[in-house]
């Protein structure tokens, strides 16, 4: 059963690491994967969040923390004064400093927001790194992401031929 | 507990490798493939079915992007379809020299055989998978510029992805009956492969329709214009055929210088491009029968470019709201929604375009290299095999000989392109008939490699000219990936 504190439902979220996380259910729910195992009763003691180790789950709650909606975590409450947007500019400029990070940490979150099905994570952190990318060569690109070219040779001109246009 | 060892280098995961390629622009298929380059991982990945799904799902608040266009403009340098993408982006399009153009909606466009041959004929292709299907004219054809227009039929279908769905045609054309002008129209349908009643009306003229595709309104409701300007509204419940009036003539209209659109509310509308600016006009259904037309909004064009006259609106692209409207001195696309207008083209040409909008991704063609990019699904391939084809078989080699001369001829005359141009579809025409591994074909070959040779040595020469040609913002973009 989710615990109370200061009138607020909580949830323990646990990473396979053994790390014990305490947040608002209202932050917990920004993942959907949760919201669903909350509203399906699956929520009973704490969450285990598997595949997500501790360092990534204290981030990507975070990043909830901050996106909830009306109350953020900081304790502040969403001022009525504060015209909207410039809470989505305020958002907008935590948001970069936010995807900060190495891309073994990007690529981590990814898998995260993906698996917790955290919309807006997903698109800060994949979209990050499309457009980090995106102006490079494919030499660029396979070195940033420390892929390998496996193609044969003869397969890659294949596939150059038949989409000459896009290569020009 | 000793400390963890190191975790192995950064390597993004299937799910990584396509939350990423899911955010590349949908208006610049490009990127989709030159990602596909980068390994054999992200190629899978682009090509999955499942990427298309989720890629139109993940873009669904957005209009889909207008590909480019299909046009029978005579200019052999233009390609059949031209792309209006930010970085370069080619379709197979369907010859313009034996197919018209005459409608694309819902993933699919709709062309009819040059009025030149004997038998007219109207094929549909799909852009998106490149399947190609013909479909007989309704035995009462006799003129030479009908209308048509296609349309999915898919029950509750949004219409994003419904490729090799069921379909239905309308066709309308003028003809004589017991001695009067009629108009005729009738529906096919793909799922019985017949066409169904002939509904006709009598006029006063006979109508042509050349200038001009159609718009659908709701599900139901299908317009055309004619080249004279008359609208034309056919009901694909009730098969019944009327016009329409004009919008009134406020602005001192000049003949043929507007065309149908969609108007903001989904209604019918019309763009007229007047001096220098767009006229808005919307059909206001008060009750059905008092329909009136109401003036929907006016677009300054100077503040986008030079004040220059505008010449007729020359398409709207469904789905997108864009309309494209040319100058004397080159074709512009505007978004109605933004009012930006972009300059897709600097060539003066162009007469009727039919915008092909729609997500494009790499989809299952990229899986098999030298698979079945240019050919017909094999459903579709049997059904081509019919008299019909074998006719348009032997005419094709016979076009593909005049073809390869007028090529030859180009050579002297030092015009690349369409000596290329030329040489490409005679190689096209005959790869098709004699395999290409046929000794008749070696000679084409042979002949638009060395084209194609030359082309890329004055292109050398003159670098720069032709992104001029094709695009104006296209330059950073062309440099990704290559």
């Amino acid at each position: 059963m989710a615990t109370r504190e200061a009138g607020k439902k909580m949830i323990m979220l646990k990473s396979p690491d053994g790390m014990e996380f305490e947040v608002e259910e209202a932050v917990a729910m920004e993942s959907q994967t949760i919201r669903k195992m909350i509203e399906d009763d699956c929520a009973d003691t704490a969450i285990l969040i598997p595949n997500i180790n501790s360092k990534i789950l204290s981030r990507v709650i975070e990043y909830c923390n901050k996106h909830v909606p009306t109350t953020g975590a900081t304790g502040a409450a969403a001022s009525d004064t504060v015209a909207p947007a410039a809470l989505a500019e305020d958002l907008k400029i935590w948001d970069a400093e936010f995807i900060k990070v190495n891309r073994a940490t990007r690529f981590n979150l990814i898998q995260a927001a993906s698996y917790l099905n955290i919309k807006g994570l997903l698109d800060l952190t994949s979209q990050t790194t499309i457009d980090t990318i995106s102006d490079n060569s494919l030499e660029e690109i396979r070195s940033f992401l420390s892929t390998k070219n496996d193609y044969l040779p003869e397969e890659e001109q294949t596939i150059r031929r038949e989409n000459q246009w896009a290569f020009q | 507990m000793a400390a963890p060892p190191p975790p192995p280098p950064a390597l993004p995961d299937d799910v990584v490798v396509e939350e990423i390629l899911l955010r590349l622009p949908p208006d610049d298929p490009g990127c989709l493939f030159r990602a596909s380059l980068v390994c054999k991982a992200w190629r899978n990945a682009v090509s999955h079915p499942r990427f298309r799904r989720r890629y139109i799902g993940l873009h669904r608040h957005r209009a889909p992007p207008v590909l480019g266009f299909l046009h029978d403009w005579e200019d052999g340098g233009i390609p059949d379809f031209f792309p209006t993408t930010a970085s370069p982006f080619s379709l197979a399009a369907p010859d313009r020299r034996f197919w018209r153009p005459v409608d694309c909606r819902h993933g699919r466009a709709l062309f009819l055989s040059d009025r030149r041959q004997e038998t007219q004929e109207l094929l549909l292709w799909e852009p998106i998978t490149g399947a190609r299907r013909g479909i007989p004219v309704p035995a009462a054809f006799r003129c030479q510029w009908p209308a048509a227009a296609v349309f999915c039929t898919a029950d509750w279908c949004d219409h994003r992805d419904c490729a090799g769905g069921p379909f239905g045609v309308v066709f309308l054309f003028a003809g004589e009956q017991d001695r009067h002008v009629v108009t005729s129209a009738c529906l096919y349908s793909s799922e019985t492969g017949t066409w169904g009643k002939l509904n006709s009306r009598q006029d006063e003229f006979t109508m042509e329709f050349q200038n001009h595709s159609s718009v659908l309104v709701g599900r139901s409701l299908l317009y055309f214009l004619s080249d004279g300007g008359t609208i034309l509204e056919y009901n694909l419940d009730s098969g019944v055929l009327a016009v329409l009036d004009r919008p009134p003539d406020d602005y001192g209209r000049g003949r043929q210088r507007f065309n149908l659109m969609l108007a903001e509310d989904g209604g019918l509308g019309v763009a007229e491009a007047i001096d220098f600016q767009l006229i808005l006009w919307k059909r206001e259904a008060s009750d059905g029968t008092d329909a009136r037309w109401v003036l929907s909004r006016i677009v300054d064009m100077d503040s986008f470019f030079d004040p220059v006259t505008l010449a007729p609106v020359l398409g709207f692209a469904e789905g997108a709201n864009a309309i494209f409207v040319k100058t004397i001195y080159s074709l512009f696309m505007v978004e109605l929604q933004s009012e930006q207008a972009k300059i897709v083209c600097s060539s003066p040409g162009f007469c009727n375009l039919i915008p092909v909008v729609g997500f494009y991704t790499p989809h299952s063609r990229l899986q098999v290299p030298g698979g079945e990019h240019h050919s017909p699904a094999p459903w579709l391939k049997q059904l081509g095999r019919g008299g019909q084809q074998g006719v348009w078989e032997e005419k094709s080699l016979e076009w593909a000989q005049v073809l390869f001369d007028e090529g030859c001829m180009a050579i002297n005359e030092k015009d690349l392109a369409y000596t290329a141009d030329c040489f490409r579809h005679v190689l096209e025409i005959r790869v098709r008939h004699y395999g290409g591994l046929a000794p008749e074909c070696a000679n084409t070959f042979y002949h638009y490699g060395g084209a194609l040779l030359c082309k890329a040595r004055e292109a050398a020469n003159r670098s720069g000219d032709k992104l001029a040609w094709q695009r104006s913002d296209g330059w950073e973009h062309d440099r990704r990936w290559r």
